[in-house]
C-alpha cells in the first residue's frame, strides 16, 4: 500500500502524463459514452466515467478492475470529442499502468508472454498447420528473435 | 369650442394603395356632407413634401381649426402630420388621423364596395371627433440638478461620481459606517481574469469621492421617509444623534444585496465550527488568514444551496465565487484536497477555462442530482459528507476539515421598508422591479428614480459598474435638460365630482396621481402617460383624457353605428401592440370581412364599461377589445386592468339583456398580423354576420 | 448644446445609445450597414424571460429614433476613415446606393408586387424564406424604404429572370430605364423613386465621440455537425427563431424543411458547436440555454402535444427571472436530458433523424427519433469587427471582440480615447444588458463631448 507521499509522487507523474492529453478539459458532455460500440454492448463501460474517476484520483479502483480494458481502441471517442481529449490514448495509459503494476487480467497476461516466447500473440497450434497444410501454405516457424530481445530490453 | 368649428378633410390615395380598392373621389364628396367640414381634399401622396405644402395652405386658406387625414397608419406618420399641422398655425391635438389604407383598402381588396363604405364610416367617426377635439400642450416639470443615491457600496460609487462629474450636486446615503458594501467584507475579487485586491479598488474610488467637491457622504444614516416626484424629492435620513431633510430631483437606487444564510442545521451550518458560508470564509481569511488555515487538509464546497429551486433562482455568483476561492484556498495551502460539489457549473464567454486550470492544479469537480443535495454529519468531531456522483452512478464519501457553503442571495435587509417609501414594488427574493426587464432594466416606472447593481438582482463587480454608470445617465437627462415634457394626452380630474374614493392614484402604475391632506386627487401631469386606466376605472366618471374623452369616443361610436350597426362590430384597439397587428394585417395584404370599425385608444385600458354598453344600445353586433399581449403593455399594467374590467362588463351586459358572448377580448402582438385577421373571421362567423 | 455623437450599428444597443444622448441634447448620427435599423432583436420571435414580443417592443423605439429632431439615420452606411482631430474626430462615412430615393419612397410594395425573381433571404433561406430583388428589408424596417439587391443592379442576376443589367449603356449613363419593372411600377403609381444610377455616397463628418455597437452574429455550424448541411431537417435556432415569428417565413407556423409538415417531435442540442478543437468555439455564449428554453415554451403554448426535448451540459441561467423561464418550461413537459447526443442519423424515406446519445439515468445508449433538430449555436463576432478594427485602430481580443480597456478603471472605452464600445460588439450578451451598456457607453461619449467637463 503506498503512502499519501508516493501516491502523491505517482500521481503527478501521471498528471503529467495524462495532462498532456488535455484531461482536465472536459466538460463532461457524454459524447464519448454515446459513440463508444463497446457501450452499446457492456452498458456498465463508459468512457466518461473513467475520464471522471481519473480526474477524481480514483486509479486505483480504475485499474484494479478490468474496466480499463475493455476499450477496443477504436479511438472513435478520441475522434468525436468536441474538447480534442485524448481519450482513446489516456485508457491505453491507464492499461500500462494497470499492467505494470500486475493488476491486468489473466487473459493479457498470457497474450504477453505468448508474445515474449513466440513472437505472436495467438498460439499457433495443430490446428492450423494442418489447415494450411490442406491449402498447400508452408508451415509456419517458431518464435521471433529480435522481437524478443526488443521486449526483454 | 366657442368659435365656429371648421373642419377639413384630406384624404390620400397612397398612389393606387387606397385609391386602386377605394373611389376616393366619392369619398371626398361625402366629407363635404359630414356636419362642420368647409374642406375636403384629394392627395395623390399626402406625406409628400409638396401636399403638405399644399394642405398648409388650405389650412390657412379656409381657417381651418380641426383636421382629418384619411391615409396610411397613425403609428408611423402622426408625428409628420402633427408637425405639419402645428406649421400651419394649429394645436397638433386638433389633428385626428385614421387609417384607410391598412384597415380598408389592403384588407378588402376584392370587395371595393364594402371597403369605401368602411373608409366613409371612418372618416364620419374622425369628424365627429374631431369637432369635440380640444386643444393639447406638451407638459413640463422642472426639474433641479441635485440628485440622492441610496447605498453606498461599489454601484452606488460610481454612479455618484459620474453624476458628480458632470457637475450634479450628489448626497451619497450609506447606513454603515463606511462606504464599500460587500467589497469591504471580501478578501479577493476577480475581475477580467485578474484577481484584485477590494481595497485597493476602494480605495481608488473613495480618493476619487473625497477630491469631488459635489458629493457629500452620509455614512450612518438610514433612511425614515421618502416624499415627493421627479424634480421634488424630500428624502428624510436619521443617525444616531439627528435627522436631515435632503431635497433632490433624483434618486439613484444602489442598496446591493445580502447573503441567504442557510437555516441552522442545514448541512450542520451553525451547529459545526467547521461549517461556513462563503462570505464567511472571506472574511475570516482577511481576519486571520494565517491561524484559520491550520490544521486543513480537506475542503469540501457546495454549490447552489437554498438557489435554483421552487422559492429563488439562480444566483448567478455563485460558480464564480466558489471557483475563485476554491483556487485560493489551494494556493494557500498547496497540498490540501479541495472538492467542489455542484448541479451546474455556469462560466459565460472564457472564464470556463478556469475549470480546466483548476483541475490541473488538482481540484476535483462532483456534480449531484438536482433533487439529491450531499448530506453532511459530524462523526466523532470528523465532518462527513456523503455526495451523490452522477457520472458514477455511486454514493461518495469523503472526510472534511472546513465545509463552504455557496448560497444565494437576496435583496438588502429593510428593503421591504424601503420599497414601502420609494412606492416601489420587488420581487419574492427582495430584489427590486425594474420598470422593463429587458428595455428599461434601471428605470422605474416612476419617471425620476432609478434602481442599478446588485438591488436588481445578483451580479459580479464590473455589470454592477455598468449598470451604475447606466443608471447615472438616465438620471442625467431630465437633470440636464432641466424639465421632463410629458406629451398632453394626460388625465385630467374634475373634483367636483370627485368622492375621493382613491381608486386613481391606488391603481395609477407611474404614480403620477397624488393626493393632498383632503385626500384630493391631483395629477401630476409630467408624470402621467395618458393610458386611461384611471379614467376608466373611476366610479363617478370625473377622469377626462385628453384627446381621447369619453364624449369623443362615444362620438365615434355613434357615428360608426349610425348605419347598419346589426352588421358592425366596434373594436376598441390599443395604439401600440393591438393597433400594430391590425397594419401588419394590412401590410400582408391578408384579406378579411370589412365588418368591423376600429377605434384607437392609446391603452386598452382606457376602454370603459359604459363605452361598452354604448356600443351595444346603439345595436352593434359585437364589441372586441384588443389590447397588448401578456406581458407587454406599453403601460405596465393596462391590459391587466382591460382584462377585468371586460369580464366585469360580461356581467353587466348579461343583466341588461345583452349577449355577454358577443364581447370579445384579443391580445395579439404588433407582428401577429394573422391573428388579428383570423379573428376578425371567427368574430364574423360567430356572430352570424357573413 | 453642441457637441455630436456617432454611433456605429443600429441595433437595440445603437438604438438605446441614440435615443439617450439625443435626450441628454446631443446631436447623434446613427448609421447601420444594413438597409434598416433594428439589428438582430427585430427579427427574433420573442425575447426571454418574458416572452414579450421581440419588434413588438423595439419598433416603438426605432419609431421614436426616426422622429427624434436630434437624430439622424443612415442606412446602407458603414465608416471608411476616422482620424482624430484635436480632442474630436473627422471621419468618412460611405453611404452605399441603395438604387431608391429615400425621400420619394413611400414603402407602397408596388415595385416588390411587380419583381418577378424570387431569391434565396439572405437569413431565412435556409428553411424556405425568399425575396424580391427589390424588396422592404422587413416589415417594420426603418426607414420604411424598399432596397435593390446590387447583384440585380449590377446584373448579376440576369440568369435568375431580372430585368436589368446586360444593357449596352450602363445605367449611370443611361438614367432612365425602359426595362426594368420596378421602375415602371414605381412610375405608375407617380413615385418614380427607383433610381438604378445612383452611386455610393461619400459623408464627411466632424464628431466628437464615437459608440460602437456594432454587435454580433449567430454562428453556423460547420457542416457536418449532426448533420447540418446534409440533412434537411436538421436546423439552428436562428431558423427556429424565424420558424415562429409570425413574419418569419412561414407565417409562425413550425414546418420542417424536408416536407413543410409540422414536426410533432423536437429536440434541440445546446453547446453544439461548442469545443476546443478546430471549427468549434471554445467559449460559453451564455444566451443559448434561454433561448432554447424559450423555443420550446412557446412551441408548447402553439401546440402542447409536441414533444420537446433538450439535451444540454450545464444550465445557464445567469439573468433574473431566467431560472423561472426554466421551471416553466419543465412544469409543461419539456424533458431536459443531461447528455450529448453523439450522432445524428436520417431515415431516408421520412427524413426524420435519430439521435444516439448517452441516457444518464439508465447508463445505456439510447436511440431517439424525431421530426426535427435545432441546434443551439453560439454567438460569435461579426465579420464587421476585422475591418472596423483596422479602420479605428482598436484592438480584438483572441475571441474576435472589441476589448475594452479596463473594466473598472475604464470600463466600456475603447484604447482611443473619445471611442467607446457597448452590447455584442464586446462578446455574447442579451437585450437587457446590451441596453444597460449602451445607455452607460452614451454617458461616457456625452461627457467626453462636453469637453470642459471631466469624466464619467
Amino acid at each position: 500500500m503506498d503512502s499519501l507521499m508516493e501516491a502523491e509522487e505517482k500521481l503527478r507523474g501521471f498528471r503529467e502524463t495524462i495532462g498532456s492529453q488535455k484531461l482536465y478539459a472536459c466538460f463532461e458532455c457524454g459524447h464519448c459514452s454515446a459513440c463508444c460500440p463497446v457501450k452499446r454492448i457492456r452498458q456498465e463501460y463508459s468512457p466518461r466515467k473513467i475520464i471522471h474517476m481519473v480526474l477524481l484520483d480514483m486509479l486505483d479502483e480504475l485499474i484494479s478492475s478490468n474496466i480499463v480494458w475493455y476499450c477496443t481502441n477504436c479511438y472513435l471517442c478520441q475522434e468525436l470529442c468536441p474538447q480534442g481529449i485524448r481519450i482513446a490514448d489516456l485508457i491505453l495509459e491507464l492499461k500500462n499502468l494497470s499492467f505494470k503494476r500486475g493488476l491486468s487480467p489473466d487473459g493479457i497476461r498470457r497474450q504477453f508472454e505468448l508474445l515474449k516466447t513466440q513472437g505472436r500473440i495467438y498460439l499457433l497450434d495443430e490446428f492450423d498447420q494442418k489447415k494450411r497444410k490442406k491449402a498447400g501454405l508452408p508451415q509456419l516457424g517458431g518464435s521471433i528473435d529480435d522481437l524478443r530481445v526488443l521486449l526483454e530490453g | 369650442m366657442a368659435d365656429e368649428i371648421r373642419i377639413g378633410v384630406f384624404i390620400c390615395d397612397c398612389g393606387s394603395n387606397i385609391r386602386g380598392v377605394i373611389d376616393v373621389p366619392e369619398l371626398v364628396e361625402f366629407s363635404k356632407t359630414l356636419p362642420y367640414v368647409v374642406v375636403s381634399d384629394e392627395g395623390k401622396w399626402t406625406c409628400s413634401v409638396d401636399y403638405l405644402s399644399r394642405m398648409k395652405d388650405l389650412i390657412k386658406e379656409h381657417s381651418l381649426n380641426r383636421v382629418v387625414v384619411a391615409a396610411c397608419t397613425p403609428r408611423t406618420h402622426e408625428p409628420l402630420f402633427k408637425r405639419t399641422v402645428k406649421e400651419a398655425g394649429l394645436n397638433p391635438y386638433l389633428l385626428e388621423f385614421v387609417s384607410i389604407r391598412e384597415q380598408a383598402s389592403w384588407v378588402h381588396m376584392k370587395q371595393k364596395e364594402e371597403a369605401t363604405k368602411k373608409a366613409k364610416d371612418l372618416i364620419k367617426m374622425a369628424v365627429s371627433k374631431a369637432a369635440l377635439l380640444e386643444e393639447g400642450e406638451e407638459i413640463r416639470l422642472p426639474v433641479g440638478k441635485e440628485s440622492v443615491v441610496i447605498g453606498g457600496g461599489i454601484s452606488g460609487i460610481y454612479s455618484a461620481l459620474s453624476l458628480a462629474n458632470q457637475g450634479f450636486q450628489v448626497t451619497l446615503i450609506e447606513r454603515e459606517k463606511e462606504l464599500g458594501g460587500i467589497l469591504k467584507r471580501l478578501k479577493s475579487v476577480k475581475v477580467d481574469s485578474k484577481e484584485l485586491d477590494p481595497k485597493e479598488v476602494l480605495q481608488a474610488k473613495l480618493n476619487e469621492i473625497e477630491s469631488n467637491s459635489n458629493i457629500k457622504v452620509l455614512t450612518g444614516y438610514e433612511i425614515k421617509e421618502v416624499d415627493g416626484y421627479i424634480g421634488n424629492f424630500r428624502v428624510k435620513v436619521e443617525n444616531g444623534s439627528g435627522s436631515e431633510e435632503i431635497k433632490a430631483s433624483t434618486i439613484v437606487v444602489a442598496t446591493g444585496m445580502t447573503e441567504r444564510k442557510p437555516q441552522r442545521g442545514q448541512f450542520l451550518y451553525g451547529e459545526d465550527r467547521k461549517v461556513l458560508t462563503q462570505l464567511e470564509l472571506e472574511q475570516a481569511l482577511k481576519e486571520n488568514s494565517d491561524g484559520f488555515l491550520n490544521d486543513v487538509k480537506r475542503v469540501v464546497i457546495i454549490n447552489c444551496i437554498n438557489s435554483r429551486n421552487e422559492e429563488y433562482g439562480c444566483c448567478n455568483m455563485g460558480c464564480q465565487i466558489s471557483l475563485k476561492n476554491a483556487a485560493m484556498l489551494k494556493e494557500m495551502i498547496p497540498d490540501s484536497e479541495i472538492f467542489v460539489l455542484y448541479r451546474d457549473l455556469t462560466l459565460p464567454g472564457s472564464e470556463g477555462k478556469i475549470i480546466y486550470r483548476l483541475r490541473e492544479k488538482g481540484i476535483k469537480f462532483i456534480r449531484f442530482p438536482d433533487d439529491r443535495y450531499p448530506i453532511v454529519r459530524n462523526d466523532n468531531g470528523t465532518l462527513k459528507i456523503e455526495v451523490f456522483d452522477r457520472i458514477i452512478s455511486e454514493a461518495l464519501n469523503i472526510d472534511a476539515d472546513l465545509l463552504v457553503l455557496t448560497c444565494g442571495f437576496k435583496g438588502a435587509d429593510g428593503i421591504d421598508e424601503l420599497k414601502g417609501m420609494l412606492k416601489v414594488s420587488s420581487n419574492s427574493e427582495g430584489f427590486l422591479q425594474e420598470a422593463h426587464v429587458k428595455l428599461g432594466p434601471v428605470d422605474f416606472p416612476s419617471d425620476g428614480i432609478y434602481l442599478c447593481g446588485c438591488s436588481r438582482s445578483p451580479k459580479g463587480i464590473k455589470e454592477s459598474v455598468d449598470e451604475a454608470m447606466a443608471a447615472a445617465m438616465r438620471a442625467s437627462i431630465p437633470m440636464n435638460q432641466g424639465y421632463i415634457e410629458a406629451e398632453g394626452i394626460i388625465a385630467k380630474i374634475d373634483l367636483e365630482r370627485c368622492n375621493s374614493c382613491g381608486l386613481c392614484w391606488k391603481r395609477c402604475p407611474f404614480s403620477a396621481i397624488k393626493v393632498d391632506e383632503e385626500k384630493r386627487p391631483h395629477v401630476i401631469e409630467a408624470l402621467c402617460k395618458g393610458c386611461g386606466l384611471c379614467a376608466a376605472d373611476c366610479p363617478k366618471r370625473c377622469i377626462t383624457i385628453v384627446h381621447f374623452r369619453e364624449d369623443q369616443i362615444i362620438a365615434q361610436i355613434e357615428a360608426a353605428l349610425e348605419e347598419e350597426p346589426q352588421k358592425k362590430i366596434i373594436g376598441f384597439v390599443c395604439h401600440w401592440c393591438a393597433l400594430g397587428g391590425v397594419d401588419m394585417a394590412g401590410v400582408s395584404r391578408l384579406q378579411y370581412p370589412p365588418n368591423a370599425r376600429l377605434i384607437r385608444v392609446m391603452c386598452s385600458a382606457r376602454v370603459s364599461i359604459s363605452m361598452i354598453e354604448k356600443a351595444f344600445e346603439l345595436g352593434a353586433a359585437g364589441v372586441l377589445v384588443a389590447g397588448c399581449e401578456f406581458p407587454t403593455c406599453h403601460y405596465i399594467s393596462g391590459n391587466y386592468a382591460a382584462e377585468k374590467r371586460v369580464n366585469r362588463a360580461k356581467k353587466i351586459l348579461k343583466k341588461k339583456g345583452y349577449d355577454p358572448e358577443r364581447l370579445w377580448l384579443l391580445w395579439c402582438s404588433a407582428a401577429d398580423g394573422p391573428k388579428f385577421a383570423d379573428t376578425m373571421q371567427r368574430m364574423v362567423k360567430e356572430l352570424g354576420l357573413n | 448644446m453642441a457637441g455630436e455623437i456617432l454611433i456605429i450599428g443600429g441595433g437595440i444597443a445603437g438604438i438605446s445609445a441614440a435615443l439617450n444622448a439625443a435626450d441628454y441634447g446631443k446631436k447623434v448620427y446613427l448609421i447601420d450597414d444594413t438597409p434598416s435599423i433594428g439589428g438582430i432583436m427585430a427579427r427574433l420571435d420573442k425575447t426571454f424571460p418574458t416572452n414579450d414580443c421581440s419588434i413588438c417592443i423595439e419598433a416603438p423605439k426605432m419609431y421614436e429614433v426616426e422622429n427624434h429632431p436630434l437624430i439622424e439615420i443612415m442606412t446602407n452606411t458603414e465608416l471608411k476613415r476616422i482620424r482624430k482631430k484635436g480632442k474630436g474626430f473627422q471621419v468618412v462615412l460611405q453611404k452605399r446606393a441603395r438604387f431608391i430615393d429615400e425621400e420619394r419612397c413611400t414603402g407602397c410594395g408596388k415595385c416588390v408586387e411587380a419583381c418577378p425573381v424570387l431569391v434565396d433571404d439572405e437569413l431565412d433561406g435556409k428553411i424556405g424564406g425568399k425575396r424580391k430583388l427589390i424588396y422592404m428589408p422587413f416589415p417594420q424596417a426603418v426607414p420604411n424604404v424598399v432596397v435593390l439587391d446590387p447583384d440585380c443592379r449590377y446584373g448579376k442576376r440576369r440568369q435568375d429572370g431580372a430585368c436589368v443589367g446586360g444593357c449596352v449603356v450602363d445605367c449611370s449613363q443611361c438614367r432612365e430605364c425602359p426595362i426594368a419593372l420596378c421602375v415602371k411600377a414605381c412610375l405608375e403609381e407617380g413615385k418614380d423613386a427607383v433610381r438604378l444610377w445612383q452611386s455610393n455616397k461619400n459623408i464627411r463628418l466632424e464628431v466628437d465621440s464615437v459608440i460602437i455597437s456594432s454587435g454580433l452574429s449567430p454562428s453556423e455550424p460547420p457542416k457536418g455537425l449532426f448533420g447540418y448541411g446534409i440533412y434537411q431537417n436538421v436546423i439552428t435556432n436562428m431558423h427556429f427563431e424565424r420558424l415562429m415569428n409570425a413574419g418569419g417565413p412561414t407565417g409562425g407556423i413550425i414546418k420542417r424543411p424536408s416536407d413543410g409538415a409540422h414536426p410533432k417531435r423536437v429536440a434541440w442540442i445546446q453547446c453544439a458547436n461548442r469545443g476546443l478543437k478546430e471549427g468549434l468555439l471554445p467559449y460559453c455564449s451564455k444566451v443559448c440555454c434561454m433561448i432554447s428554453n424559450k423555443q420550446t415554451i412557446i412551441s408548447k403554448e402553439h401546440d402542447p402535444e409536441m414533444e420537446t426535448t433538450i439535451f444540454n451540459m450545464d444550465l445557464t441561467a445567469y439573468g433574473k427571472g431566467f431560472y423561472d423561464f426554466y421551471r416553466k418550461a419543465v412544469s409543461m413537459g419539456v424533458r431536459y436530458i443531461k447528455a450529448k447526443p453523439f450522432a445524428v442519423s436520417e431515415i431516408p424515406e421520412s427524413k426524420n433523424l435519430i439521435l444516439s446519445y448517452e441516457d444518464p439515468e439508465q447508463g445505456r445508449v439510447v436511440d431517439k427519433e424525431v421530426d426535427l433538430l435545432v441546434l443551439a449555436t453560439g454567438l460569435i463576432p461579426s465579420d464587421r469587427n476585422q475591418k472596423l478594427s483596422k479602420v479605428l485602430g482598436i484592438g480584438l481580443n483572441e475571441l474576435g471582440f472589441f476589448k475594452e480597456k479596463d473594466s473598472l478603471d475604464a470600463p466600456l472605452e475603447s484604447e482611443v480615447e473619445g471611442i467607446y464600445l457597448c452590447g455584442g460588439a464586446l462578446g455574447p450578451i442579451d437585450i437587457s444588458e446590451s441596453v444597460v451598456q449602451a445607455t452607460a457607453a452614451a454617458l461616457k461619449a456625452v461627457i467626453y463631448s462636453d469637453k470642459d467637463r471631466g469624466s464619467a
